[in-house]
């Protein structure tokens, strides 16, 4: 099952507030959100692997860890992903990150995201699945 | 939540009074209207969370450009005592020395008029703009980094990119004290270094304005302005570099916070006390990124200026581009100002605010000093930017601040709805005559007009308040975007 997105309308900047029936779907949906903002997703495709772990005491700041380091790899390594296996043991979140090179014609170029931030974060479980709230700096 | 009570002061300022958590008053530059527009719920309560800080002194401000931040507002102005006070990443943001700069040149509108695009590919050209990406000149080494970090815009100008007397122009001289590049993280260079002399996405902006309104002449004319100039102003920070740094910087003020017993009301906002460790290095990595910004203006003002000069076929002389200031608007560092008829010395944040010292402030170029600071207010694309002076009241009521721009109205992703399918750049042609050149429609949809508040009505606001006046209105022919 997919989770649902739906993108918040902060004043300065852009959030998404993501449910899912797992908490590994709430961050796989939430990643795929999150790139969704920066360009278009549906033309990327999952060449390439990354592997990426992050250890955190709770699920929201794991979840703004685990966008954080994906935003990090974009800027530095330059990839985009589209597709993400994500699993949990105790503290630490493990991640494959599947996409590939990002190219700003081909994968259609929508908005810089500078940052994830603290600010109105959220990770519940919500009615029998999972919310999150999430608010980037544009 | 509960209503925020309101108390006016007079018919630009609200105070906010002291309840729960609050340390000091909260006071916001508004009048009536704007209040009614923007006084929401959550960018009041984001007044009220900064004034819980600890070592907060006088007031936790909000200039009438405020709108809902994350953790500060945008538009926030918080001061606290250099000894018992905190220094909060949230309250400098994740650009840090987001900043304006404008130029002067010997050029009017009629000069560029019949080739105006022609002009715009080629500054489009030369200074890369966009999402990540690289900057416009070589990488440097890590040990040139060091020196750049440490020593800010003359290490651009010494590379040939701007002039000498350009340095007394910038806020604090283009360089922050204190700066440590040991402090500064390692993903910061990792993921900016490479990105000097770039302008960046968002409301960054390169612009070509035509100045169409002289509210002070003998002022405009002192600063090389007269109706018609044409004049060059660049909004852009720390690019990647300051992002990465806020980013490392709020998880150890988060552990830091706890480590000190400070109590959150929102985790944005975490601090570490002025006198610990935690704040020091910050501090001078922040300096560091702040400094990188202001390398990143200086050398897009280099390579501007020479874009400009070989697309009009003049010599740099003729030309004759000069600046004439460059404000930081997201920033914390020291200053010393009047609190309760005492000088006291400060650190004084403002997250999407700008400073405005008054006339004979020492630390206004010798060139302007009886004048006041110049203060730069970018509006929004189509319509109007400001040039303003600092005024006698500045030091005593806002810590010398003022606002920063015209404020956002509509979200971003309510405009990309609003405005999809529609010639956007068309648009911005015929109905307020402005050349666009962007990387991202999304980009340009985002950032029309119709996403901003009046910025004549937030300037007017701190003129009716007695913090600064307007001098000129400034019109943009041409806007490069990211």
């Amino acid at each position: 099952m997919a989770g649902t997105v739906h993108v918040m309308d902060h004043t300065g900047d852009v959030g998404i507030e993501v449910r899912a029936d797992t908490r590994e779907e709430l961050f796989r949906t939430a990643a795929v959100a999150m790139f969704d903002l920066i360009a278009d997703v549906a033309r990327v495709a999952p060449a390439r692997e990354e592997v990426i772990e992050v250890a955190e005491e709770s699920d929201d700041l794991r979840l703004r860890s685990f966008l954080a380091e994906l935003l990090y790899r974009f800027f530095t390594n330059g990839m985009i992903f589209c597709d993400f296996q994500v699993s949990f043991s105790e503290m630490r979140l493990v991640a494959r990150a599947r996409g590939e090179t990002f190219e700003a014609d081909r994968h259609a170029l929508r908005t810089e995201l500078k940052a994830v931030t603290y600010h109105g974060l959220v990770v519940r479980p919500d009615g029998g699945g999972w919310f999150a709230r999430v608010i980037f700096d544009v | 939540m509960e209503t925020v009570a309101l108390h006016r002061l007079s018919d630009c300022v609200v105070e906010i009074p002291k309840t729960g958590a609050m340390r000091v008053p909260g006071r916001i530059y508004a009048t009536a209207d704007i209040m009614e527009s923007e006084g929401q719920d959550e960018s009041l309560k984001q007044v009220m969370n900064v004034a819980c800080l600890p070592g907060i002194v006088g007031f936790s401000l909000a200039m009438p450009d405020f709108h809902w931040g994350y953790g500060f507002p945008i538009g926030g102005v918080a001061a606290f005592d250099a000894e018992d006070g905190v220094v909060s990443p949230g309250g400098v943001g994740y650009d840090i020395n987001c900043g304006v700069r404008l130029m002067r040149t010997n050029l009017t509108h009629g000069d560029v008029r019949g080739r105006l695009r022609d002009i715009v590919r080629q500054i489009f050209r030369d200074i890369p703009a966009g999402v990540g990406g690289g900057g416009s000149i070589t990488t440097p080494s890590r040990r040139e980094a060091d020196d750049l970090l440490t020593r800010g815009a003359a290490w651009a100008v010494e590379r040939g990119f701007g002039a000498e007397d350009d340095l007394q122009h910038i806020e604090e001289g283009g360089r922050l004290e204190g700066a440590d590049p040991g402090a500064v993280p390692p993903r910061s260079y990792e993921r900016g270094l490479k990105q000097i002399g770039s302008l960046g996405s968002g409301n960054h902006f390169l612009e070509l304005q035509i100045v169409d309104e002289v509210y002070r002449p003998e002022i405009a004319r002192r600063f090389g302005l007269e109706r018609e100039t044409l004049a060059v102003a660049i909004h852009s920070g720390s690019r990647g570099f300051g992002h990465q740094t806020c980013e490392e910087f709020l998880s150890v003020m988060l552990r830091a916070s706890r480590a000190y017993g400070i109590d959150l009301p929102d985790r944005q906002l975490c601090c570490a006390p002025l006198s610990s460790p935690e704040a020091k290095r910050y501090l001078g990595a922040m300096f560091a990124a702040a400094n990188f910004a202001f390398v990143n203006r200086q050398v897009m003002k280099g390579v501007a200026e020479r874009a400009l000069a070989r697309a009009t076929g003049r010599s740099l002389e003729d030309l004759g581009m000069r600046l004439i200031y460059d404000v930081c608007h997201n920033i914390a560092k020291f200053e010393t100002h009047e609190v309760d008829g005492r000088p006291r010395r400060l650190c004084l944040h403002r997250k999407g605010a700008t400073r405005a010292l008054p006339p004979e402030h020492p630390l206004i170029p010798p060139g302007y000093r009886d004048l006041g600071q110049p203060v730069l207010v970018p509006g929004d694309m189509g319509r109007a930017s400001f040039l303003l002076i600092g005024n006698a009241r500045a030091s005593k009521d806002t810590f010398a601040s003022t606002c920063h721009g015209a404020g956002r109205r509509r979200s971003r992703s309510a405009m990309k709805r609003a405005l999809r399918g529609r010639d956007l750049y068309r648009e911005m042609e015929e109905k307020y005559n402005v050349l666009v050149m962007a990387h991202s429609r999304d980009g340009v949809a985002e950032e029309m007009p119709d996403a901003y508040k009046d910025v004549t009505a937030v300037v007017d606001v701190m003129e009716r308040a007695g913090i600064s006046d307007k001098v000129a209105r400034l019109r943009p022919i041409a806007c490069i975007k990211g």
